[in-house]
């Protein structure tokens, strides 16, 4: 009947090898001679991030490529560097911060080195004594409340126990999220093992919902849904800054508030060693660090920097500075975690 | 003859070589990697397996709860969508699809909207009814299976239905002239014939939910979580690749049955070519079974269209003043600060539709050589249809592990991989729904394999192609997960861009864009009802 030669298939035999060569090519691109490669997560390349701002300002002194690759949350990155362990293609990586530096060292995913300007940032941000990584900003963990509709004080953790708030809080799990696990450390800061289990069977009520991830519970705050959710004590510049609203704040504890400091730090097996640790010098300039404040809504770790108004007026910065021995942490995270969740689900 | 046994060999060869290379292969390095631990990694599991016993059970029990009320609630709808024809009808089936690209943080943004403590309901009790406190019914067990159910019974509601609209009449008219009551003729007749959709849709609806990740865990409040969330802590969290990888091989028997079952019951019902079936009657409020059906359907639309209504609202909204705005979506349409290698809106929506179209493509050409009787490799589809039943977390470290990251094409093929299983029956429910006799009458003829698809198959299959391009496009637009691990922030698709929003601060602009992905994709299902209205997508 009709001629076989019209038939598409014949046509897709070749589509399909000629994609598979494509595949074959792409897979073996690599990176050229004077390129730097960054890991590091999805918010910092994002076109309201850190990432579009100093990377044109590092690649002018460097003479060099910097290719930014994100990977989902910082967790996400750590499992790509685990993954490529044998053949690396980052060079630095942003975004490990202090209570996940002990899984990174132990995992041997980093290689040592102390950047000549250490000196830029104070005694106490240096969070990593093995010197592994380099700290480039830092925040406190707090709840953050919207003072026109809570009429409790929020000064301590005993305010926030307050039969008042039943069901207005939403928080992270901290099996999946960052803070949601700061939040729970913060917990043992204050209340030491095995006290902060109290706290969590009276806290228990006051929580609407635990959420997977920090944006869950601040998608809940922003739709009016709780009036207290846990966030950082640098969100009010944000919202502050770009949705006009001065009333959403930052409930400053009096025990004091956990830490979280951010570094980066080189790739073990680098392949292009000298530009990453030029890199990670540039990121305590005065040039990387004044892009944070509203990139990161975090605080820069270079002091000489001045803030912007909107974080002078509306960052809470905190008299005590609470964390705890990353080694401790790395020992009895998973046992904290399963008390806790004991803890929530039981009743 | 001989030229064309070799072209068939070369396509039994593309299809077998790309489940090679996208799935078996991308899979057996996550195995090997669990299994490289050593022995102790199965005691590992046991041991993780028996002492969390509660979690397997959770997820299970809110899968099953979730599964059976969708069907409920679907059916009676399912009905009147069948049976009678009605203005806009076009627009509620388009609408019934939908749910496959939400992303589900919205879909909880909009129960949020509609049934939380300031929501439209609490708002209304509290000004028109006099109450003092919000009722609570969100967080918990309650709020699961109430998002689950939402999100999931049009898919029920939408196999059912096609299947309803197609049954052969014969016999209910036997049964009829026989003196059967009405009642007795739905039980008997009409319901085992509609069975296997049912249990086809529920096997679906039962693998989505056991897997469902946000929902469960933002609306679960502080009691619930599931096997997926540990996978997703012991890879992300915990580094602990031999642990999540034996976990996800277990979920993945697990749900493999159920997909098994999917598979099993969408065969029993291809749609015959000759069959005798009712024309859909126009819906009629004369008489008191047409006020009830109108009614049905009143109810069936306001709750595909409400949780999309809310999110309309919620986008609109200027969060400082409550105001009408239009800033978010201005905001997401005008980027300022776009660099070198950051992704804006619109790139987002370029990328995410050029994914798409890779990805409907490779999986309507693969659905097609997985049907056709001489290209096809038995059992094959069994185990591919299993893809339904794998996590995406899985099979993305399963591609990272074996093609790295930040390779495009590696994505939308994966795409294709995940929309297999739909094209595939979409397009061998057609094939198989044509007459052998005219088969069977050209090859007398003389005609050879291709011939007779060319001239026989080719023209009546047109329309089931189309939606399987469609149905596979709609799934790459809306996936997540595959996408988070593979990309390396420069290619963000839509989704992606909706999460960045997310993560910094911005609820409003992320919302703005996923009413873009639901538009596009609305607008493409809709095109599916208007151009191939004769191809029964289910």
């Amino acid at each position: 009947m009709a001629p076989e030669k019209n038939y598409p298939a014949k046509l897709f035999v070749p589509a399909i090898l000629a994609l598979l060569v494509l595949l074959a090519g792409c897979a073996q691109k690599q990176p050229a001679e004077n390129e730097l490669v960054v890991y590091t997560y999805d918010s910092m390349v994002s076109e309201y991030g850190l990432g579009p701002k100093i990377v044109p300002k590092f690649e002018e002194q460097c003479d060099c490529n910097v290719i930014m690759v994100a990977k989902g949350d910082a967790g996400q990155v750590l499992t790509a560097l685990e993954l490529e362990k044998n053949n690396p293609r980052a060079d630095v990586v942003i975004g490990i911060d202090n209570s996940l530096s002990s899984k990174a060292i132990s995992k041997g995913l980093l290689e040592k080195f102390t950047p000549k300007n250490i000196n830029l940032v104070p005694e106490s941000l240096r969070f990593d004594s093995e010197g592994f990584l380099t700290p480039y900003d830092y925040g406190f963990i707090a709840f953050v409340y919207d003072s026109e509709k809570v009429d409790v004080p929020l000064e301590g953790f005993n305010d926030i126990l307050s039969p008042k708030l039943k069901g207005k809080i939403a928080i992270q799990n901290p099996r999946t999220s960052s803070p949601g696990l700061a939040l729970l450390l913060w917990t043992v800061a204050v209340y030491g093992d095995p006290g902060y289990k109290e706290f969590w069977k009276e806290f228990r009520p006051n929580v609407l919902t635990v959420t997977q991830g920090w944006d869950e519970s601040a998608g809940l705050f922003s739709a009016g849904e709780v009036p207290i959710y846990l966030s950082y004590a640098t969100s009010p510049p944000y919202y502050a800054e770009f949705e006009g609203i001065g009333h959403f704040l930052a409930a400053g504890f009096r025990e004091g508030h956990y830490i979280q400091i951010e570094g980066m730090g080189v790739v073990k097996g680098a392949k292009h060693r000298k530009l990453a640790e030029q890199f990670i010098e540039f990121s305590l300039d005065e040039k990387f660090q004044e892009e944070v404040p509203f990139t990161q809504f975090m605080f820069p770790v270079n002091e000489g920097v001045e803030l912007p108004e909107a974080f002078r007026k509306y960052a809470l910065r905190p008299e005590t500075q609470l964390e705890l021995d990353p080694a401790l942490v790395q020992e009895k995270e998973e046992e904290w975690v399963s008390e806790w969740e004991k803890i929530m689900s039981s009743g | 003859m001989g030229e064309n046994n070799v072209l068939w060999l070369a396509l039994k060869g593309t299809l077998f070589f790309f489940f090679l290379a996208f799935f078996f292969y991308p899979l057996a390095l996550v195995l090997a990697r669990s299994l490289s631990s050593g022995p102790e990694i199965f005691a590992l599991f046991l041991e993780f397996v028996s002492s969390r016993q509660q979690i397997l059970w959770n997820s299970f029990y809110q899968a099953a709860v979730s599964t059976i009320f969708s069907v409920i609630v679907a059916l009676p709808l399912a009905y009147v969508v069948a049976k009678r024809s009605f203005p806009g009808k076009k627009i509620v089936k388009a609408l019934s699809l939908i749910p496959f690209v939400f992303p589900s943080i919205l879909v909880v943004l909009s129960f949020v909207v509609i049934f939380g403590n300031n929501g439209w309901v609490n708002s209304f009790l509290r000004n028109y009814a006099g109450f003092s406190e919000p009722i609570q019914f969100l967080y918990g067990f309650s709020g699961i299976i109430l998002a689950h159910v939402f999100y999931n019974f049009p898919i029920v509601m939408r196999f059912v239905s096609d299947a309803w609209e197609n049954l052969d009449v014969s016999m209910k008219e036997a049964a009829k002239t026989l003196g059967a009551t009405p009642l007795n003729v739905f039980l008997n007749v009409t319901l085992p014939q509609l069975l296997p959709s049912i249990l086809a849709s529920a096997s679906l609806v039962f693998i989505f939910t056991f897997m469902s990740f946000t929902i469960v865990l933002t609306l679960g409040g502080i009691q619930f979580t599931t096997l997926e969330v540990e996978i997703f802590r012991q890879v992300s969290r915990n580094l602990d690749f031999a642990l999540s990888s034996s976990l996800a091989v277990f979920q993945f028997a697990l749900l493999s049955v159920a997909a098994f079952l999917y598979l099993h019951f969408s065969k029993k019902y291809a749609f015959g070519e000759r069959l005798r079936t009712e024309k859909p009657i126009p819906l009629s409020l004369g008489s008191l079974r047409g006020f009830i059906e109108a009614l049905v359907l009143a109810a069936g639309i306001f709750f595909i269209a409400l949780p999309l209504a809310s999110l309309f609202a919620f986008a609109f909204t200027d969060p400082a003043t409550g105001n009408f705005t239009l800033k978010a979506f201005s905001k997401i349409f005008s980027s300022s600060n776009v660099g070198l290698f950051s992704t804006s809106p619109l790139d987002s929506i370029g990328f995410s539709l050029f994914l798409a179209i890779i990805a409907s493509f490779t999986a309507t050409l693969i659905g097609l050589l997985a049907s056709l009787k001489r290209s096809r490799i038995p059992f094959l589809e069994y185990i591919i249809n299993a893809t339904l039943a794998i996590s995406v977390i899985t099979l993305g470290f399963g591609y990272f592990l074996g093609y790295g990251s930040g390779n495009l094409l590696i994505i939308a093929l994966g795409h294709s991989v995940l929309a297999f299983p739909f094209a595939f029956r979409i397009i061998k429910n057609s094939l198989d729904k044509i007459d052998p006799e005219s088969i069977d009458a050209a090859k007398t003829l003389g005609a050879t394999d291709f011939a007779v698809f060319r001239s026989v198959q080719l023209p009546r299959i047109r329309g089931a192609l189309f939606a399987s391009t469609i149905f596979s496009f709609a799934v790459s637009l809306g996936e997540l997960g595959l996408v988070l691990i593979l990309y390396d922030g420069v290619y963000a698709t839509m989704p992606v861009y909706i999460y960045r929003l997310l993560t910094t601060y911005d609820l409003f602009a992320a919302t703005a864009m996923g009413l873009v992905l639901v538009a596009i994709s609305f607008l493409s299902f809709y095109a599916l009802e208007l151009f191939s209205a004769e191809a029964k997508v289910f």
